[in-house]
C-alpha cells in the first residue's frame, strides 16, 4: 500500500511545484487535474470498494432503486473518453503568437472577457488565446504574401504600392477576424429565436414522454431542426458530466453565454423549475401553448414566404440527383454550348436555343423536387396517423391502410415478428423512408427511450410536435 | 488554504503512510487536498 501512496504523494508535490510556477491559465487547469488523479489514485488505495453482495440483495436493491438489470449494467460500462478534436492551424499559430496573445489578455481584460464570451455565443470552438493567435498570425502571414503580391503586381510603378497592399490585406483580415464572431453570433440569435416557440414545445413533448434533468436535453440533440440550441446542449452536458456542475448550475452559466434573450429566459427558468422541484410537464406545456398562439397570432404573408424559401433551399441541398436529372443537365448545358457556336449569328434562334437549354437543365430536377417534397408530405402525414395508432395498441393490431407509408409499416410488422426488437425495426423503418422529418423523430425517440421514456409514447409526442411545427411554418 | 497547503500535506501522507494504522488519518487529509483541488480548479474553469 504505502509504495503506491508514497508514489503518488510525490507526485503531487512535484505537480504543485510546477502549477506554483506555471503564468499560463490554461496549463495550470491541466495541473490542478493531474493532482485530483493522483488524490483519487491514493483514495483507492486506501479505501478499496466493498461491494460484493449476493443475488437476493442485489435484486431488493434493484427494486428499491426502480431500476432494471440491463440498465445497471449499462451505467456500470466503462464511459470512452471522446479524444476531443485539436485545430492544427491554431496549434501552430500558438507556437508563435501565445506570448503575445496572452500579453494582450492580460493587459486588456475587457477586451478579453469579450471575446470569450462573443465566442462562446457564436459557436465557434476556440479559446480566447488561440483566437487571437490565429488572426495575429493570418494578418501577419498576408501583411508578407500581399506585400510579396503587391511588388510583383506593380513593380513598374513602384514598390511601396506593394508595401501598401500588403498593410491593406491584413488589415481586412484584421477586420474579418473582428467581425467574423460577431456576426456568427447574430445568426445564431437570430435562428435561435425562430426556432425558440418550437422547441419549447418539442422539449415539452418530450417531458410528457416522462423524461426529467438532464435527460430531456440530450434528445435534441438529434434533431435536424434545432441545430443552433445542440451548442448549448453540449455545453450544459459538458459542465455536468466532465467539470462536475450540477444540471442547475450549468444551466445558468449556459444561459450566461447563449446569445438569445428568450434562450436565456427559458434556461433561468428551467434551472429555477428544477430548483424549486416544480413539474417541468406543466411548465413546458403552458409555455409550449402560448408561443404557439402567439406565433399564430404574429404569423403574416412575408414569414411564411421566406420560411418556405428556406425550406426549399433546404430541399435543394438535401436532394439527391438521379441519373435522370444528371442527364438533363448534361443535355442542358451540351445545347447551351452548342448553341453558342453555332447560332451566334441568330438572334431569335440563339435566345430561343438559350432558354430551352436552361428549361431542359431546370426543368426535369425542379419536377423531381417538387415531387419528392409532395412524396414527404404525404408520408409525414401517413406517419403521424401510424404513431397516434402505435401509441394506443399494440404494433401487431395495427391493420389501418396508411397508403404510401403499408411498405414500411408491413416490413416494421414483419420484422417485430420475427423477434426484432421494436428500436432496431424502427431504425430501418427510418433508415428505408428516406425522410427527414421521419428519421430525426425515431432517432430522438430512441434516444429519449434509453432514459426511460415509453418509445411509443415519446415517438407520437415528437412527431406530433414536429408536424405542428411544420402546420405552423408553411402553411 | 492554498496550493502550498497541498505540499505540505502530501509530505504528511508520504510519512503517514508507512503505518498502516493511519489510513483514516490519510483519507481525512485526502478530502482537505480535494476540496483545496476543486476550489482552486474553479478559478480557471
Amino acid at each position: 500500500m504505502s509504495k503506491t501512496i508514497q508514489e503518488s504523494s510525490n507526485k503531487i508535490i512535484r505537480l504543485s511545484g510546477i502549477y506554483e510556477t506555471e503564468t499560463i491559465k490554461r496549463r495550470k487547469l491541466s495541473h490542478l487535474n493531474l493532482i485530483l488523479e493522483e488524490i483519487e489514485k491514493i483514495e483507492k488505495e486506501v479505501n478499496p470498494k466493498k461491494s460484493q453482495i449476493n443475488i437476493i440483495q442485489q435484486k431488493h436493491l434493484l427494486k428499491e432503486l426502480k431500476i432494471s438489470e440491463h440498465q445497471l449494467k449499462q451505467s456500470l460500462k466503462k464511459k470512452e473518453r471522446k479524444s476531443i478534436h485539436i485545430n492544427t492551424y491554431a496549434k501552430i499559430t500558438n507556437l508563435f503568437f501565445e506570448p503575445i496573445s496572452e500579453k494582450i489578455l492580460q493587459s486588456f481584460p475587457f477586451f478579453g472577457t469579450n471575446i470569450h464570451k462573443t465566442l462562446l455565443a457564436s459557436g465557434i470552438k476556440l479559446i480566447s488565446i488561440s483566437y487571437i493567435s490565429i488572426s495575429l498570425f493570418t494578418s501577419f502571414l498576408l501583411l508578407f504574401l500581399g506585400t510579396v503580391l503587391g511588388v510583383f503586381l506593380f513593380y513598374s510603378y513602384s514598390f511601396s504600392y506593394g508595401l501598401i497592399s500588403g498593410l491593406i490585406l491584413s488589415l481586412l483580415s484584421l477586420l474579418t477576424f473582428i467581425y467574423y464572431p460577431i456576426n456568427l453570433k447574430k445568426k445564431r440569435k437570430k435562428n435561435l429565436d425562430e426556432e425558440y416557440p418550437f422547441l419549447v414545445t418539442h422539449l415539452s413533448a418530450l417531458a410528457n414522454s416522462g423524461l426529467k434533468g438532464k435527460d430531456i436535453l440530450k434528445p435534441i440533440l438529434l434533431s435536424h431542426n434545432y441545430k443552433s440550441f445542440s451548442i448549448e446542449i453540449n455545453r450544459i452536458i459538458n459542465l455536468v458530466n466532465i467539470f462536475g456542475y450540477s444540471l442547475t448550475q450549468a444551466l445558468e452559466e449556459t444561459s450566461n453565454f447563449t446569445p438569445s434573450k428568450k434562450m436565456q429566459e427559458l434556461l433561468e427558468d428551467l434551472s429555477n423549475n428544477i430548483k424549486n422541484k416544480q413539474d417541468l410537464k406543466n411548465y413546458f406545456n403552458r409555455k409550449s401553448k402560448l408561443l404557439l398562439s402567439q406565433y399564430r397570432l404574429n404569423k403574416t404573408f412575408l414569414k411564411k414566404f421566406k420560411n418556405l424559401f428556406k425550406y426549399s433551399k433546404e430541399l435543394i441541398f438535401h436532394f439527391k440527383p438521379k441519373l435522370g436529372n444528371i442527364l438533363s443537365i448534361i443535355i442542358g448545358i451540351i445545347i447551351v454550348i452548342t448553341n453558342f457556336y453555332l447560332f451566334r449569328a441568330n438572334t431569335i434562334l440563339f435566345s430561343i436555343l438559350i432558354l430551352v437549354g436552361v428549361l431542359i437543365m431546370w426543368f426535369v430536377p425542379l419536377i423531381d423536387i417538387f415531387l419528392s417534397f409532395k412524396r414527404d408530405i404525404k408520408l409525414e402525414t401517413q406517419f403521424f396517423k401510424f404513431t397516434k395508432e402505435l401509441n394506443r395498441t399494440s404494433i401487431l393490431n395495427i391493420e389501418k391502410d396508411y397508403k404510401e407509408l403499408n411498405p414500411f409499416v408491413k416490413k416494421l410488422k414483419n420484422q417485430y415478428k420475427l423477434g426484432i426488437p421494436l428500436n432496431k425495426a424502427l431504425e430501418t423503418f427510418a433508415r428505408d423512408s428516406e425522410n427527414r422529418l421521419i428519421q430525426s423523430s425515431i432517432h430522438s425517440s430512441l434516444e429519449a427511450n434509453k432514459f426511460g421514456a415509453s418509445l411509443q409514447k415519446v415517438l407520437f409526442q415528437i412527431t406530433a410536435s414536429k408536424i405542428m411545427r411544420n402546420k405552423l411554418k408553411y402553411e | 488554504m492554498s496550493i502550498t497547503n497541498i505540499k505540505q500535506i502530501a509530505e504528511t501522507i508520504v510519512e503517514l503512510s508507512y503505518k498502516d494504522k493511519n489510513k483514516e488519518q490519510i483519507s481525512k487529509l485526502l478530502k482537505d487536498m480535494k476540496k483545496i483541488v476543486k476550489l482552486e480548479r474553479k478559478k480557471y474553469v
